[in-house]
């Protein structure tokens, strides 16, 4: 099966932007982890979409070992209230619309894990749509990929292809060294 | 049929200052007139209407600024006569252009708080008004109120997001829901899972519901215009 990124690309530290469909992102997000943990990076997954314990039930699933990914999971307490972070393995954000939470999360796990190979799975920016406006969700992902530029760190972010509306993709591009649209 | 006047004939001495002055002040779109010492020459009756100002406190005037502004500035039509384009591009930055009409004149849109009951949008024109040896004698300045022009725009721009931020995400809820029934019906998930990706999902949509409320909302108190109909409706 061809990768979707890159190897050579994902070395030099790029920021991608994935477009796939609907029906396929959770597969997507699992190929990119099984893809890019056997490269030897430790990925740090944003999840909006699918609460930490069912991706983490679905990875092992799929053979992934649990030890090369850490989550920021932006679901599970928006829906069911208190739950525990556990270091080193889950943080948990009140809520997607949460920018600055999640921005502070985002900097410290990626300090948690300074050393290793890191790369971030951003998952999804089409689900962030729900909870902020287009404008919002620009300027927070060009802060994210500021920081990964800063902090050497490669960045893959996903998006459902036709979601999103033409000015924000247009940003989005312009944030990302490439654009791969898998379907 | 139309009733043709005399050809050929001489006009007589002042006919056409007559002509012009019936021009101007029968002509629907406000206009004025100033002339090369920036004195009001014409104030038709259609910008008397629009500003609430007679012709007859105007002309001579140079307070052609009082239809427009709250304190004394120059208009477009003064900035031309003084060919101040720098001051052009100073007082209308971001709103102005050369008109691809009229060579030397300009166009430019802006909003007038002082003019009407919540201010009004202003789409005007200035060209510069020379004889025939071409020197300068004045400048004419026209206006159109584009306010409901705007608003509409502004609507379709408010509908358009609403419009988005209702359709994908109620997609985005579909495909999950898919998903999760998948997941289920495959047996990767325990009830307790199935609960959490179901709440996920409700709480996505009362989401979606609380955006819709915020825009109606914003909707109502931008656009008072909207028929008290449409208004109760938008208003839950």
């Amino acid at each position: 099966m061809p990768l979707i990124v890159s190897p050579d690309e994902l070395a030099q530290k790029r920021i991608f932007l994935i477009l796939t469909s609907a029906g396929n992102i959770r597969q997507q997000n699992i190929d990119l982890i099984r893809e890019i943990s056997r490269q030897g990076y430790h990925t740090i997954v944003i999840t909006t979409n699918f609460p930490y314990s069912i991706l983490t039930k679905l990875y092992q699933e799929e053979g992934i070992d649990l030890a090369d990914v850490s989550f920021i999971d932006a679901v599970t307490r928006n829906s069911i209230g208190t739950t525990e972070n556990i270091p080193g393995r889950v943080r948990f954000i009140n809520n997607p619309a949460d920018l600055t939470d999640l921005g502070i999360a985002v900097t410290e796990v990626i300090r948690e894990n300074s050393g290793k190979k890191v790369c971030i799975l951003y998952d999804s920016i089409s689900t962030m749509l729900i909870y902020l406006s287009s404008p919002n969700i620009s300027k927070f992902i060009h802060f994210v990929t500021n920081k990964l530029r800063l902090m050497n760190i490669s960045g893959i972010f996903l998006a459902v292809e036709k979601g999103l509306d033409p000015m924000l993709m247009s940003q989005l591009s312009t944030f990302a060294d490439q654009v791969i649209d898998t379907e | 049929m139309v009733q043709q006047g005399p050809v050929g004939r001489k006009p007589a001495p002042g006919m056409f200052r007559s002509l012009l002055q019936a021009i101007v002040d029968n002509s629907p779109i406000p206009q004025f007139v100033i002339d090369s010492n920036h004195k009001v020459r014409y104030w038709n009756r259609a910008l008397e209407k629009y500003s609430g100002i007679p012709a007859a406190e105007m002309i001579g005037s140079k307070r052609q600024w009082k239809a427009f502004y709250h304190e004394e500035r120059p208009t477009m039509a003064d900035l031309l006569i003084d060919g101040a384009f720098d001051r052009v591009a100073r007082l209308y930055e971001g709103k102005f252009s050369q008109s691809a009409l009229i060579s030397g004149a300009y166009v430019a849109t802006d909003f007038f708080p002082t003019l009407g009951k919540n201010g009004t949008w202003l789409h005007f024109t200035a060209a510069l008004l020379r004889d025939e040896q071409g020197i300068v004698i004045g400048a004419v300045e026209t206006l159109e109120d584009i306010t409901d022009l705007r608003q509409a725009e502004d609507l379709i721009a408010y509908m358009t997001e609403t419009a988005m931020r209702i359709t994908h995400p109620v997609g985005i809820i579909r495909d999950n829901l898919k998903d999760a029934a998948n997941l289920a019906r495959q047996g990767k998930l325990v009830p307790g899972e199935i609960a959490m990706l179901l709440d996920t999902q409700a709480r996505n949509a009362s989401q979606i519901m609380a955006n819709m409320e915020e825009f109606q909302k914003a909707v109502v108190e931008k656009h008072q215009e909207i028929p008290e109909a449409y208004r109760k409706f938008l208003s839950g």
